[in-house]
């Protein structure tokens, strides 16, 4: 996520658009994007990035600028995403066995000796479903979007030892689903 | 340290160069003097670093920040309470009456605004609506020419204090 300077959330927060357009651009990469990693929907990551952003705008009065913004807004999206993701949990446990099918034709795509973008897109998509929310999201906002430990536990509002270990299991589980289908 | 140990930290904060260099140092001693483990790192970088390394960025559609633009313009134009609108458009009122009337008229709009204040409870809109439609009645008692109703797009951010000060 790009810096935003203290000048623009200050006005943002008194209700300047234009202000609260510069925070747009510069966090809704990362917003919609973690967004589209957990939910797997462009709709419904839309459907985050918006309710993200009202949360934004709608707490920033009550922002502290001691407090980092960007972890903030890291924060205010995981937990957007997660909600928007358990809420809709349930409806999709509907279709799992068709999405089991398209995963089983990918594993077979996966073997062939250079992927196409498209491919390597299914497979991380398809590394990450081998992952529970929470690691996914650990290795979302480490691996794409490059958080360190402690910005991730701060975002997820947990120890930077659970951060570690959700890590390491997530990337056990990477190792042993690449023995697998190998 | 034995193999198990250095793997959990390969596995996490050496891949993720969360280390200082005392401990980085340690690993990579250890890693120059062990097949074991050196083989370890590379499926670890094979299998869980690089195919994110190459993951794609999404970008939201347009519509996402003009839906965004407008729920909030939507909350701000209900945002200004009643008794806001009704203090500007009084000083617009008063602005347009002869000095001679002020007082008399100052002590008809206290009494018009003391029952506005009422319709606090209500929704926000039927509060609009309504300081509108008083507004529109005043102007319309006391014949003036303009600043009567209240021009959402000039009146906010004026307030009768100012007016008297
Ligand atoms: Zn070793």
């Amino acid at each position: 996520m790009q810096d935003i300077s203290a000048e623009i959330i200050q006005k943002a927060s008194e209700g300047d658009l234009p202000a609260f357009e510069n925070i747009y651009k510069a966090a809704s990469s990362f917003v919609f994007n973690v967004a589209f990693r957990v939910v797997h929907n462009r709709e419904e990551a839309e459907e985050v990035t918006q309710d993200v952003f009202m949360n934004v705008f709608r707490k920033l009065k009550d922002f502290r600028q001691q407090a980092s913004f960007k972890t903030w807004v890291y924060r205010i999206t995981v937990n957007c995403a997660i909600n928007h993701y358990r809420k809709t949990a349930e409806h999709k446990k509907r279709s799992v066995e068709f999405d089991e099918r398209i995963v089983s034709e990918k594993v077979f795509v996966k073997q062939e000796p250079a992927m196409t973008q498209e491919e390597h897109q299914g497979f991380i998509n398809e590394l990450l479903d081998n992952l529970n929310p929470d690691q996914r999201l650990c290795v979302v906002l480490r691996n794409i979007e490059g958080l360190s430990y402690q910005e991730i536990a701060d975002s997820l509002n947990i120890n930077i030892n659970t951060v570690r270990s959700r890590l390491k299991r997530a990337r056990e589980a990477l190792i042993n689903f690449n023995k697998v289908t190998k | 340290m034995d193999c198990n140990k250095i793997q959990d930290l390969i596995l996490t904060d050496y891949i993720d160069n969360q280390m200082d260099e005392k401990q980085k140092n340690m690993i990579e001693t250890h890693l120059a003097q062990c097949i074991g483990c050196q083989e370890f790192t590379a499926l670890v970088k094979k299998t869980v670093v690089e195919p994110f390394i190459q993951a794609e960025r999404f970008v939201p559609s347009e519509n996402v920040w003009i839906e965004i633009k407008d729920n909030i313009m939507q909350e701000q134009s209900v945002k200004p309470g009643l008794w806001d609108a009704l203090t500007d458009g009084m000083s617009n009122l008063l602005r347009a009456w002869k000095p001679g009337l002020v007082f008399a008229s100052m002590a008809m709009l206290i009494l018009g605004a003391g029952l506005l204040r009422q319709y606090s409870i209500y929704d926000q809109e039927l509060k609009s609506a309504k300081a509108v439609e008083t507004m529109e009645y005043l102007s319309s008692v006391t014949q003036t020419q303009e600043g009567g109703a209240i021009d959402e797009s000039e009146g906010f951010g004026t307030t009768i204090e100012k007016y008297f000060l």
